[in-house]
């Protein structure tokens, strides 16, 4: 492979296995081979648990630091989390499960437990799905936004069935409503005692009794399910499919599709296989430099977060509820669209309008002549097209008039290059 | 402000005709407004009676959950709605009567006076068959009027796309006006653009402060890098030439926004719950356009798997004071003959109550109109409780009949080329003069 394509190809995987990418990212890596690099991606190295964080962060200008039990304060420390990471390909798995089993604050109403939800899936992020999935179905905060605590031998509630099936293994066709009433009385008595914030097994609200569940006879019980669900070939493909198309491209390819699938479960449910099968397909190869997917609001704002070398503070929070996407609050289960679904007119307006608030406090630029150039450079954006770079190139050297003077001139026109930059179409684009 | 009623519509009027709201607006700095068109568009506008069909609004509000039809209508006179919810029945005393055997839900009691005058239809038994229970694929359906949920595009969209092809029928930079984050997928077209918006007074391309001086030219290059199709670029990949449209909607839309938001005087106190908020939005913006033909607002959620007494009474209060703040809005600005409110739920919920004091998913449910224009009263008949299916009340009237009723005596659309097939006209609104 020609040194080109693979400084391309680098450049292509660090991009999308992370948050955008740095020159110090690149120097970093500069001259490794892709597997070399997929594996360091994978190795992530461990991190302070987030209430150790948490309590070691105070904002400029507050009094306190940041509450675990405050719903603002846990999504500021995740988007710094995510800017500041030196797992970056860790952090933006602990984003896909986040959506994956979209849980959400606004019925939870209970940040201390959104944040042990949010560190559950940090854990087993690129580790065992199977394992993920258990974790999960043991986990507070999600018996508390599918009813768990409804579910009960006598009324069997088919909302933690239902959703299990549809939208976190096999999909839409892939089981019957009978299914569906096996799989929630499997589950009944698996409850959350509240005020420990704990699962809790009621025995005396359990359904021992026999099931009939994807054709498979037996007293199952909840971990019976996700035994059978994990490794179901269905859900190999639901999660291939949907990997891809978080990371790849937004038309399904099946040979990349089939090959992480197989790679899933021929290591029995191994997470880092299927995502090493993804990085390493050629479909994969052959997207470098093609800019296909849309940048989800986190992605977008970490990004500007990193490639300026900011710190997040509360209106990144605030701005990414404008563009469509709070953390610990997707709008429901089945988390947030994506692709061209983030791109509307008050959200391109949202996008554009933080960057503005961001770059206000930028430090000085470059000597004039190298500022456009500087600008694309730091943001990442490796191929402008004309109408950008014309665009620019205007708003870098036009006459004054009407437009600011004095000392200020400088620092004000290079802060709105960088603000314009990272308004670019080309920069919404991963 | 000290202007009479009389004086404050007659000053909007003006201001209607000075700002060429009437017409299509060309986003170019410098040119003005069509000023004879818009003269000519505003004849109907907002006279009481007289609006003619190239005026009408119909405003969508989606009831997000699963809404418990029969915890919104109640069948207080049925003795078998008792038996089925020992816990979640209100008292039949509770209810708010509408006949002798059907009332409204206590918390919906701000809705009663325009029932009493016949500016509010409820629609029974609404619903499709082999009906879904998934909340997505339930939406889904609803949102595209395709049974298999799988349409690309939506009715509203698809209704939109219609009325582009008359001309003067649509605003071209505003067509139709999501509120919310994201756009709802039965506004989605196949060369309509709706403009989504949050919140109305950040609907724009901001500049800080300081950098005053700045403002116009970041501006134009911003306007200048989402042009780029086509020049020299050769062929511009998808998801690039998405962003750019979106940003060219953006802009035009913020323009258009910003015009029409401008003739708009609050009068009416609204409830401070984000959804009345978004009814006010809508009404400012709808107030100052005439070709804005679709709005769509969002309030949840009504999946009350647990708690539901509680938790219905709140959220239906939320929706019939937001509702009632907005029926006043629209009469005090003189609009209430040219909008029709739609409010459907993705299915109604289970007859028999829960262990939780709450429903699971069901089927069949009421849909409630609300608009000057709307026949009032009950349309269609209250589902059997005895006569179910699989636990669940049977539907009576396809959801795509009540659609069907709206695009064609509403909008003034050919229902069956949205709809891709024929549907009984339920008369639940006037036809356009």
């Amino acid at each position: 492979m020609a040194a080109g394509t693979d400084a391309a190809l680098l450049r292509h995987l660090l991009r999308r296995a992370g948050f955008g990418v740095t020159s110090a990212d690149l120097a970093r890596h500069a001259g490794r081979r892709p597997e070399a690099v997929v594996e360091d991606l994978l190795a992530a190295p461990a991190e302070r648990p987030a209430l150790a964080e948490l309590a070691a962060i105070r904002l400029p200008g507050e009094r306190a630091p940041l509450d675990p039990a405050r719903l603002p304060d846990i999504q500021i420390w995740w988007l710094r989390r995510m800017a500041a990471t030196a797992a970056p390909l860790r952090e933006k798995m602990t984003l896909f499960w986040h959506d994956h089993f979209a849980t959400a604050f606004y019925k939870v109403q209970d940040a201390r437990l959104m944040l042990r939800q949010n560190e559950l899936l940090r854990r087993h992020a690129l580790g065992n799905f199977r394992t993920l999935l258990l974790e999960v179905s043991h986990d507070p905060a999600m018996l508390i936004w599918l009813d768990s605590n409804a579910n009960r031998k006598r009324a069997p509630n088919e909302n933690y069935a239902r959703e299990l099936m549809e939208l976190f293994t096999v999909g839409l066709g892939h089981y019957t409503e009978d299914d569906v009433k096996a799989a929630a009385r499997a589950f009944t008595g698996w409850h959350c005692d509240r005020k420990a914030g704990r699962f809790v097994f009621r025995a005396g609200e359990h359904d021992f009794g026999e099931k009939v569940f994807l054709g498979r006879v037996g007293r199952w019980d909840g971990g019976d399910v996700v035994d059978i669900l994990a490794s179901h070939e269905a859900t190999a493909r639901f999660l291939a499919a949907k990997l891809w198309r978080w990371f790849g491209a937004p038309e399904p390819d099946e040979s990349a599709i089939a090959a992480m699938a197989r790679a899933y479960l021929d290591s029995r449910c191994e997470i880092g296989a299927m995502l090493r099968a993804l990085f390493l397909s050629p479909a994969f190869a052959a997207a470098a430099g093609r800019k296909w997917l849309v940048k989800s609001p986190v992605e977008l704002v970490v990004g500007m977060h990193r490639a300026l070398g900011v710190a997040p503070d509360r209106r990144a929070v605030a701005a990414l509820r404008a563009m469509g996407q709070e953390l610990f609050n997707p709008p429901n289960v089945a988390g947030w669209k994506g692709g061209e679904a983030w791109l509307n007119a008050g959200t391109m307006l949202a996008r554009v309008n933080y960057a503005a608030e961001l770059v206000a406090a930028a430090s000085p630029g470059p000597p004039a002549s190298a500022w456009v150039e500087e600008a694309l450079r730091l943001a990442g954006v490796d191929d402008p097209s004309s109408a950008t770079r014309t665009a620019l190139a205007r708003y870098a050297s036009e006459g004054d008039g009407a437009r600011s003077a004095g000392a200020d001139r400088e620092a004000v026109r290079w802060c709105g290059l960088l603000r314009l930059v990272l308004s670019a179409p080309e920069y919404q684009l991963a | 402000m000290g202007w009479t009623r009389r004086e404050f519509l007659k000053k909007a009027g003006q201001a209607l005709i000075a700002l060429g709201a009437g017409g299509p607006l060309v986003l170019v700095r410098g040119e003005s407004a069509r000023t004879s068109a818009a003269a000519e568009a505003l004849a109907g506008l907002g006279t009481p009676g007289g609006a003619s069909s190239g005026d009408r609004v119909l405003v969508v509000v989606q009831l997000s959950g699963g809404n418990d039809g029969l915890d919104t209508v109640i069948p207080y006179g049925d003795g078998r709605y008792y038996d089925a919810r020992p816990i979640l029945a209100l008292p039949a005393a509770e209810a708010v009567r509408l006949d002798g055997r059907l009332g409204l839900h206590p918390s919906l009691a701000p809705l009663k006076p325009l029932w009493d005058v016949g500016k509010l239809a409820v629609v029974q038994g609404v619903g499709y068959p082999h009906a879904s229970r998934s909340h997505f694929l339930s939406m889904d359906v609803w949102h595209t009027a395709d049974l298999s949920g799988r349409a690309p595009t939506g009715w509203l969209g698809r209704a939109l796309d219609l009325l582009a092809g008359s001309p003067g029928a649509l605003d071209p930079v505003l067509p139709a006006v999501a509120m919310g984050v994201a756009l709802p997928r039965a506004l989605s077209a196949g060369r309509t653009a709706a403009v989504c918006v949050e919140v109305l007074p950040r609907f724009r391309f901001f500049t800080p402060p300081r950098w005053r001086g700045e403002a116009d030219a970041q501006l134009r290059a911003w306007e200048e890098m989402l042009g780029g199709d086509g020049t020299g670029d050769g062929s511009v990949p998808e998801p690039l030439a998405a962003v750019r449209r979106a940003g060219r909607v953006a802009l035009a839309g913020a323009g258009a926004v910003e015009r029409a938001a401008l003739t708009y005087q609050p009068v009416v106190r609204y409830p401070a719950s984000p959804f009345a908020q978004q009814l006010q939005a809508i009404a400012r913006i709808l107030t100052g356009t005439a070709r804005t033909r679709v709005f769509y607002a969002t309030l949840g959620s009504f999946d009350h798997h647990a708690d539901e007494k509680a938790r219905q009474a709140r959220v239906l209060g939320t929706l019939a004071e937001a509702l009632a703040a907005f029926y006043r809005d629209l009469e005090a600005h003189g609009q209430a003959q040219r909008v029709a409110l739609l409010a459907f739920s993705e299915f109604g919920r289970r007859v028999h109550e829960n262990a939780s004091g709450g429903t699971d998913h069901g089927h069949a449910g009421p849909v409630l109109l609300l608009g000057g224009g709307v026949e009032g009263g009950f349309h269609g008949d209250h589902p059997s409780l005895s006569d179910l299916e699989d636990g669940d009340l049977r539907y009576g009237i396809d959801f795509r009949s009540v659609y069907a009723s709206l695009l064609e005596d509403w909008l003034g659309v050919p229902a069956a080329e949205v709809l891709g097939g024929r549907f009984e006209n339920l008369g639940l609104v006037r036809k356009a003069a």
